[in-house]
């Protein structure tokens, strides 16, 4: 019977699917690469099995040279599952993409002794694996970046939601203190965050704090303008505190009108003006005597 | 990028400003776009199908879904037979009104979309396409 | 088709609930409403709740603006309750502004206000006005 390449390299996964998933899990375990605190070899076996199943049919249906036709979709869709969830679990690069080429080893351990002496076939044979499980490999390796881009990309969402809390200063009156340095999308989410908490809370005062930020630039410096001028039109008043000398100056020299906003030096000063405007007061007590 | 029409609409007077804006609103709502970014598409459809009902005599509108790769967008294209605009750059400056009006509407609605493009040659009518992408 | 904006009477007051999307045409109803329920109640102040409403364009910033005007002429002071965020920053990005619209976050702070107002205008022999 003439062996084709692809006949020779269906019949082997075919016949020897076991024999090939027990050597497969072999070079896994062993790989320096090899995570057991991430996965456990349970599970592993489990992947390699479902991988190797729809491997099989992809090179019977779908041929060893284009892995971008309908047979190799399964596999390219079950590889990209394993990237993201590797990339999620802690996994390296080069540890996620093992997976695909700690399989060359197996499988021509069984084509040099399935075919024995034909060593055209043989040749030809190996060299189609080898390209085609290279193109697996960095197919993996290009989808576990775009995953892991993907969880840094909610991190940074998380830490912007943390560094720009909202505060319940006092009854009525809202608070947010800026730390560090500010750019225009962490402005947007200070900006949203609070004119929220104003709509949710009823709040008629807000204060939002600059003493910990080093540096405004024109679109900061608008942004909080924005934001008071929103806050007007929802019936709070924006207290802006905290403006430091070289940030006023930076401010007047960049014409910046903030005129139309309430500004006062510290935090303690905007907090006196929003307790007089809710009809507050804070008395200082006489010690008494025991 | 792939454009879909999704709706048309003719406009003749002040409910067909409301049927396109709660269309926008809508579609953009079913689609995921931030309320935000709602409320601006919306206020800019307001003030051009507006336009094109009092300055222009009336006309069409079409709301086109865009997808470009990952992105999503939601286009209007509202279209008017009128007499265009005579001096479209102090018009989009903002403040100039020939009806007596703020003359905010254009100006304005620039700055709530993502692409804003006007064509307004006088005695040719008006075509204005603004587009939010999600 | 159209159904008109409510307005009710409450402890000598009005109480305007705009509610969703509005036509141009219910808003010009409304505005001839109103001046005739002032006149008829004598109404001091006039809530205007636009908590429901989802936006507020060139159209509507110019009738909330000739409310605020046409109440005051009467003798009425109209205070706008709970714009929402949403339509707050698409308002101050068009370059909208609503002059002389007094502006309270909720019902309560409207009362309070129109509360304050009237106290501080009856000292003054009824002459007061307050605009922000
Ligand atoms: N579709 C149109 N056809 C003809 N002229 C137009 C059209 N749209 C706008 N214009 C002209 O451009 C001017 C500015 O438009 P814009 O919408 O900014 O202001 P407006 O409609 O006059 O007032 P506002 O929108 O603030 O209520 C209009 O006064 C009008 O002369
Ligand atoms: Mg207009």
């Amino acid at each position: 019977m003439p062996t084709t390449p692809q006949q020779s390299i269906d019949q082997i996964f075919t016949h020897h699917e076991p024999a090939i998933l027990e050597g497969w899990m072999c070079e896994q375990v062993a790989a320096l690469t090899s995570r057991q605190d991430l996965m456990s070899t349970a599970a592993l076996r489990t992947q390699s099995q479902a991988f190797l199943a729809l491997f099989t049919l992809a090179c019977r249906d779908g041929g060893l040279v284009d892995i971008t036709g309908t047979p190799w979709a399964p596999v390219l869709d079950f590889l990209a599952d394993l990237s993201s969830q590797r990339a999620k679990l802690g996994f390296t690069p080069s540890e996620t993409a093992t997976f695909v080429f700690s399989l060359k080893q197996p499988v021509f351990a069984r084509v040099r002794e399935e075919l024995g002496a034909d060593v055209g076939t043989l040749v030809d044979d190996l060299w189609g694996m080898n390209v085609l499980l290279d193109k697996l490999g960095l197919y993996t390796m290009e989808l576990y970046l775009k995953s892991r881009e993907t969880v840094i990309k909610h991190q940074q969402l998380d830490m912007l939601e943390l560094s720009t809390p909202v505060l319940n200063l006092w009854q009525d009156i809202l608070a947010v203190p800026l730390i560090g340095t500010l750019d225009s999308s962490r402005m947007q989410a200070v900006m949203e965050n609070l004119l929220g908490a104003i709509a949710k809370q009823g709040s008629p005062i807000a204060i939002v704090d600059i003493t910990g930020v080093s540096a405004v630039d024109t679109e900061v410096a608008q942004h909080l303008l924005k934001t008071a001028a929103a806050a007007r039109l929802m019936g709070a008043q924006c207290i802006i505190s905290g403006i430091s000398a070289p940030i006023a100056q930076t401010m007047v020299a960049l014409g910046v009108p903030f005129g139309s906003v309430d500004t006062r030096a510290t935090l303690a000063d905007a907090l006196a003006q929003a307790f007089a405007q809710t009809h507050r007061q804070v008395v200082v007590m006489e010690p008494q005597a025991y | 990028m792939d454009t879909t029409t999704l709706e048309r609409f003719s406009l003749n007077g002040s409910e067909d400003v409301v049927r396109v804006r709660l269309a926008v609103r809508t579609w953009m709502r079913a689609n995921g776009f931030t309320l935000l970014q709602q409320t601006k598409m919306v206020t800019a459809t307001s003030e051009m199908t507006r336009n094109c009902v009092t300055h222009g005599g009336g006309g069409s509108a079409e709301l086109q879904q865009l997808r470009d790769g990952e992105r999503l967008g939601l286009r209007l294209r509202v279209a008017d037979q009128g007499p265009g605009i005579a001096d479209l750059p102090l018009a989009l400056q903002g403040g100039h009104s020939t009806t007596g009006c703020l003359g905010l509407g254009l100006s304005g609605s620039k700055q709530l979309v993502d692409d804003f493009e006007i064509t307004a040659e006088p005695g040719k009518g008006t075509q204005v396409h603004i587009t939010q992408w999600r | 088709m159209t159904t008109s904006i409510p307005i009710i009477a409450f402890s000598e007051l009005l109480l305007v609930t705009i509610q969703g999307d509005v036509s141009d045409e219910q808003l010009e109803a409304l505005r001839a409403e109103l001046c005739e329920r002032i006149q008829v109640t004598r109404a001091k102040g006039v809530l205007m709740d636009i908590s429901g409403l989802t936006l507020v364009d060139s159209y509507l910033s110019r009738t909330l603006v000739a409310l605020t005007t046409q109440s005051r002429l009467l003798g009425a002071t109209l205070v706008m309750v709970g714009m929402r965020p949403d339509v707050a920053l698409t308002v101050v990005d068009m370059g909208l502004r609503l002059e002389g619209v007094n502006a309270v976050a909720t019902l309560e702070q409207g009362q309070a206000l129109l509360r304050r107002l009237a106290l501080a205008s009856g000292q003054e022999g009824g002459h007061g006005h307050h605009n922000t």
